[in-house]
């Protein structure tokens, strides 16, 4: 026997505005949801990671001034330095250059960009500049446990959309649920602006506002003292508030986006006939972290990339003193690091000049170097 | 769940279609009391709560079952007492930890529990209480009086339906035909409430906070921004929540009482208190004021008028205490009970002066009518700006208005007068439209009736409405926000 519902009749004068009403708002927050994860995911300021209604944070901006230098500058570096923060703040091209006497400029980001992103930076770097005689990975041995967040609106993905490889001129849609909730999100901020825009004399530019939290620069005022210190960013004082010490992991073990990524920067080095060199950033010989995975992972990861040259020793331990907190270094640690580091690349250098580049496989590492 | 949401649009549509779905009246009271259910879990934190809500809820029934069985006047002294004190103990009364020797505060600083609209609860409880003494209150059981207590559309913050109303409208279940029309009213009331919560409600708050900063010394415009501003504010937010109640509460078969009734026409105090927050003036009416009043008069027959000023003072006291726990809303309570009682004197007074005839000859002049809305509008503002910040606060605020008014005549000769100017004239036409108040309002009713009278014209604004307001909600989760949360639910 066949089901038939039985709805009292009278029952209709309350069911069917109802029905309507809720048919109504969900289609209301639909729509809402497909124009503005459309406008989201399609409309790129200048810079494309920059929302074009509030003003970057210092981190935003410090994310994206490499891929910035790499999309709109021309200039010829002898050696460019790619990585995280400790990169950043610990490598000065004009000490390296000093030492070595190669041009160099310090393209490290953020540790939140993770390898995918350096990979982004480099691409873009070779696609506008004279190719480099060597790219040098600096990170910290600290943070190779940390896995990048998958959920889209973290900064590697935002990278990724901003600077990657995407179809000029076609509409794009939004990949998962999850960017349909940010490129949404960010849609409405857009299609605010945009409005405010049209009634506004002066447009907002987030370029021009201050920082968010910074009242000192604004995203261009920032980005001239980068360029001017060749990405480099000396951080202020002697040593950070809460001092140098560690936070003490039992053990550093290797996360799964390092292997690929780095293999696939060697491949595009290689390609390019570029020297991919590995150098970690010295951290504070106070330090009671296992680092062993990470040796066990970089002795592999030389034997089985050719083009892939690790200097040795390669966990550097630096006294407290030269120390900005336990992972970055201060003025008098940026100078040894950056001396030290040009010596060695002017080495590997002369040394790839004469035969296929050599393997630096000095035997376990030891704390001899520590000052 | 934030009543002024999509969740709640989505949750109370969705429990509209499966009530009327539903055949019988047994299985519409399951469907709402799950209804009531859904509404309520998420707004109980923890497991010490939930503890606390079910002894509340079998304590006060099993009082109300004694007072059925042994009828004592005494019985109820005695459970309405102790309801109030245990409510006093979870309101975390400042004042009363400071005095009592019992580290009320510190307990519940350790042990937070958060018992949704206890204070309605309590209501609702005493009002049974008393009606079931004298024996007017209909047949109840613990499946009514937990329905009755815990209905999804009153628990939060009211409006406080009387039991024997709520009965009626249980037994009944919207079983009767109803017409589309009122469907359609009922729903346009829900997102008129929504849209007073959301958009006018959530504007003034931010108009008053960006005028009141604190440590601050405020101008002259910054002191009348934060008068006018926090009462516009919780006009919209309260009349805004009490719309969506009703209109949901009518579309599952429940007509509540109503709470507003275009309070800021009010001509005196006690003219307000009887247009907002009604259903707790006539609670309090019924169960303070007349209660206490009765006893007084049959002690004192002598000096039943005096009386009745000392308990007028008392219950509008109650009624601003009632609110929150602060010193603010001591004084907040002072003003409206000092209000109401120089009312009552300032009638009498009247009455007496100028006899029967040349007093109703006075309370229909125009001119009397418009400067006694104005000053009560203002006497309203000034308390319940005790009410949105602290009493040093609300002083310092007022005291700038005065000095800064004092000196107005000197600092408006070097004024840009732009903005003053526009401000005279909104503050001419309101004067203008409050004076020909009877005739605005009947144009825009005639306007409103014109709309109701028509479905098609009823679906088109609906449907306006309602994608004007999910827009809104769409924008607030763009930007993180929090669905605006309706004041009166702390109390």
């Amino acid at each position: 026997m066949a089901f038939r519902p039985r709805v009292s009749l009278q029952a209709w004068p309350r069911l069917a505005p109802t029905a309507a009403i809720l048919a109504v708002a969900f289609l209301t927050v639909a729509m809402l949801a497909a124009v503005t994860s459309l406008l989201g995911e399609n409309y790129r300021a200048d810079p494309p990671f920059l929302d074009p209604f509030r003003a970057p944070t210092r981190d935003e901006a410090m994310l994206i001034y490499p891929a910035e230098y790499a999309l709109k500058s021309t200039e010829y570096n002898d050696v460019v330095f790619l990585g995280d923060s400790t990169c950043r703040c610990s490598i000065d091209p004009a000490e390296f250059q000093q030492a070595s006497g190669l041009s160099a400029y310090n393209l490290g980001s953020m540790g939140s960009l993770g390898l995918d992103g350096y990979r982004l930076i480099l691409q873009l770097y070779l696609r506008n500049h004279p190719k480099p005689r060597a790219v040098v990975l600096a990170v910290t041995p600290d943070d190779f446990d940390v896995e990048i967040p998958a959920a889209f609106g973290a900064a590697p993905h935002r990278f990724r959309w901003a600077y990657g490889p995407h179809r000029g001129g076609s509409l794009r849609l939004p990949e998962d649920l999850e960017s349909v909730e940010f490129f949404a999100r960010r849609g409405v901020g857009v299609g605010l602006a945009l409005w405010e825009h049209r009634l506004a004399e002066r447009p907002f530019d987030p370029r021009g506002a201050f920082l968010d939290g910074v009242n000192k620069y604004t995203y261009l005022s920032l980005e001239r003292r980068v360029r001017q210190s060749r990405g480099f960013w000396a951080l202020p004082g002697k040593h950070f508030a809460i001092g140098t010490d560690a936070p003490n992991k039992p053990t550093v073990t290797v996360a799964t986006q390092w292997d690929p990524g780095v293999k696939e920067l060697a491949q595009i080095a290689d390609a390019n006939g570029i020297a991919l060199i590995v150098r970690l950033v010295p951290i504070v010989n106070t330090v009671k972290t296992d680092y062993e995975p990470v040796r066990t992972w970089l002795n592999t990861l030389a034997r089985n990339c050719p083009h892939l040259t690790v200097i040795r020793p390669d966990i550097l331990f630096y006294s407290p003193a030269l120390c900005w907190d336990y992972q970055h270094l201060n003025a008098e640690g940026v100078a040894e690091f950056s001396r030290s580091l040009g010596n060695d690349v002017v080495r590997l250098l002369s040394r790839e000049a004469k035969s296929p580049l050599e393997k630096e496989l000095a035997g376990p590492a030891d704390r001899s170097r520590v000052r | 769940m934030a009543v002024c949401s999509l969740g709640f649009l989505f949750f109370c549509g969705a429990a509209v279609i499966v009530f009327h779905l539903a055949p019988g009246k047994r299985l519409r009271q399951v469907i709402l009391a799950c209804t009531s259910a859904l509404f309520l879990a998420p707004l109980v934190p923890n497991l010490r709560s939930w503890i606390w809500f079910a002894a509340v809820l079998v304590g006060t029934y099993l009082a109300l079952m004694v007072v059925r069985a042994r009828g004592r006047g005494a019985v109820v002294a005695a459970a309405a007492t102790l309801v109030l004190l245990f409510y006093l103990y979870l309101k975390r009364y400042r004042l009363l930890a400071e005095i009592i020797p019992f580290p009320l505060a510190m307990d519940m600083r350790l042990h937070p529990v958060e018992l949704v609209g206890l204070s309605y609860m309590i209501f609702k409880f005493i009002h049974m209480l008393v009606d079931q003494w004298q024996g007017q209150l209909a047949p109840f059981n613990l499946w009514t009086y937990l329905n009755y207590q815990l209905s999804f559309f009153t628990i939060t913050a009211g409006p406080i339906q009387r039991y024997n109303d709520f009965l009626r409208y249980w037994e009944e279940m919207d079983l009767q035909p109803s017409d589309t029309r009122e469907s359609l009213l009922l729903w346009i009331r829900i997102l008129t409430g929504m849209i007073k919560v959301g958009v006018l409600g959530t504007y003034a708050e931010t108009v008053f906070h960006s005028a009141n900063r604190t440590h601050v010394v405020p101008t002259l415009s910054e002191a009348l921004l934060c008068l006018y501003a926090y009462p516009v504010y919780l006009y919209f937010n309260f009349s805004g929540y009490t719309d969506i109640v009703l209109g949901a509460g009518g579309l599952l078969g429940f007509r509540l009482p109503e709470n507003f009734n275009r309070p800021w026409l009010a001509r005196n105090v006690l003219d307000f208190w009887d247009r907002w927050h009604i259903s707790l003036t006539h609670w309090i009416r019924d169960y303070v004021f007349m209660a206490s009043y009765k006893l007084a008069a049959t002690k004192f027959p002598g000096g039943a008028r005096y009386w009745s000023y000392a308990l007028l003072f008392f219950a509008l006291f109650v009624a601003g205490v009632w609110h929150g726990t602060t010193d603010g809303f001591i004084m907040f309570g002072v003003l409206n009970g000092l209000g109401a009682a120089v009312t009552r004197a300032y009638g009498d007074v009247l009455r007496a002066v100028l006899g029967r005839q040349r007093l109703h000859v006075y309370l229909h002049s125009p001119t009397v009518r418009l400067v006694a809305i104005v000053l009560t509008l203002h006497y309203v503002c000034i308390s319940q700006l005790f009410f949105a910040t602290d009493v040093d606060r609300a002083l310092a605020i007022l005291g700038a208005a005065g000095s800064e008014l004092l000196y107005l005549p000197s600092t408006l000769s070097s004024y840009s007068w732009q903005g003053p100017a526009i401000a005279i004239a909104i503050g001419t036409l309101l004067l203008a439209a409050l004076w020909k108040s009877d005739v605005a309002g009947s144009i825009i009713e005639r306007f409103v009736l014109w709309i109701g009278q028509r479905n098609g014209w009823l679906s088109a604004v609906l449907c306006l409405q309602c994608m004007f307001v999910a827009g809104m909600f769409f924008v607030d989760w763009a930007f993180q926000q929090e669905p605006p949360p309706v004041l009166y639910m702390a109390f």
